[in-house]
């Protein structure tokens, strides 16, 4: 295997270190990412634009990621970044792959307990959608379970200043989500 | 916190839903390397575009003898002038054009805002400049080149020229500041409020 890695063209194994790293990416990150793509822009068409976006930027940046943050936190990083630069006016290239074309709002039949939870899951985007749009950040990423410690590296503030964001869109959001 | 913990669970329940499950990860990456490749390209012809330009000078130069300084001047000015537009070319594109998205989001919008002012100065401040600056020193080359020429061929040269440059060049000129004020415009200001509510905080919890 050494002797194969030693053999190979400088390119190539960058090209196959970004592949591998690429491949983690989708799959332990595609539903964050999408997730925070959907808090930024309630529209799902312009969600899957946004999120095509965010992939072709996470490719590119590929190449530079030395390990220096975890990849789980240079994934947010890029995905918030380029969440902050889509532009809905821009052409968009082809889309990279096709996603289903259903309503945000689908109810599985038959199946009450579904039902609700798809419910409050609309009900909580309708909220969300709501706030302004640094809270709709901050929400996403507090709803993804992460720790101020972590939102503080990726956005590059202090954890202070985490904290007291935080607090206020998470009492917006709540007053929102009870008051329907 | 329970509630929020509760909510956190809904949230998690939203998941992307792309159609093809087999094969899908393989013709993305196909199609990133697609897009990738026709980025470089883009940029290879345009200084394609410039090298053309600046043989044709230096032929121009070398070749044509026996005429006055003012020839041989306005040649030279032309070269720089084409030079320095080439390197404000490839400092937007090498510094600015793929900003590091792995930064973090204050230093990032930060940076990304200089690009987009930069980008605009370009556009609104230094193009037009750099017409009439083209169109002056085409003036004294047309003087020199074509003072042993009849009448029609020079007003006709002149027309072109002076036509090519403020027509063509306005026009185009004025279709990209419009599509940069429909697309940079947004974005700008999206950032400057991200930019700002980040370091507002900040100034007034220290």
């Amino acid at each position: 295997m050494l002797f194969y890695l030693f053999h190979l063209p400088p390119v190539t194994i960058k090209m196959e270190r970004r592949e591998k790293l690429f491949r983690q990416v989708l799959d332990k990150h595609k539903d964050k990412i999408y997730r925070l793509c959907s808090a930024w822009l309630y529209d799902k068409q312009y969600t899957d634009d946004l999120f095509h976006d965010v992939l072709i930027n996470i490719w590119n940046g590929l190449d530079r990621f030395k390990g220096r943050s975890t990849l789980n936190t240079w994934v947010y990083r890029v995905t918030v970044n380029s969440i902050i630069t889509y532009n809905k006016s821009r052409n968009k290239e082809k889309r990279l792959f096709t996603s289903l074309a259903e309503k945000d709002e689908v109810a599985v039949p038959g199946d009450n307990e579904e039902m609700s939870k798809q419910q409050r899951i609309n009900r909580l985007r309708a909220c969300i959608a709501r706030l302004n749009q640094q809270e709709r950040l901050l929400m996403s990423l507090v709803l993804e379970e992460m720790s101020y410690a972590e939102i503080s590296e990726i956005l590059g503030i202090t954890v202070n200043h985490v904290g007291v964001k935080i607090n206020r869109a998470r009492k917006k959001l709540m007053r929102l989500y009870k008051n329907g | 916190m329970d509630e929020l913990k509760s909510l956190a669970n809904d949230w998690k329940n939203i998941k992307e839903s792309a159609e093809e499950k087999s094969g899908a990860e393989e013709s993305l990456i196909q199609k990133l390397i697609k897009i990738q490749r026709r980025f470089i390209f883009q940029n290879l012809m345009m200084s394609i575009a410039f090298a053309v330009t600046f043989v044709v000078l230096a032929l121009i130069r070398i070749n044509i003898s026996n005429q006055s300084p003012q020839f041989y001047h306005s040649i030279d000015a032309m070269f720089i002038l084409l030079i320095l537009t080439l390197a404000l070319f490839w400092y937007k594109i090498l510094f600015w054009r793929r900003p590091d998205y792995s930064a973090d989001v204050h230093t990032f919008s930060n940076t990304v805002l200089k690009k987009l002012k930069f980008s605009l100065w370009l556009n609104r401040v230094y193009m037009p400049v750099y017409l009439v600056l083209l169109a002056f020193i085409l003036t004294f080359y047309l003087m020199e080149a074509l003072k042993d020429a009849s009448l029609v061929f020079t007003l006709t040269a002149y027309g072109l020229t002076y036509g090519w440059l403020f027509g063509m060049g306005g026009y185009m000129q004025h279709k990209r500041k419009r599509k940069l004020q429909k697309e940079l415009q947004p974005l700008i200001d999206q950032l400057k409020a991200v930019a700002s509510e980040l370091a507002f905080e900040e100034e007034n919890l220290e």
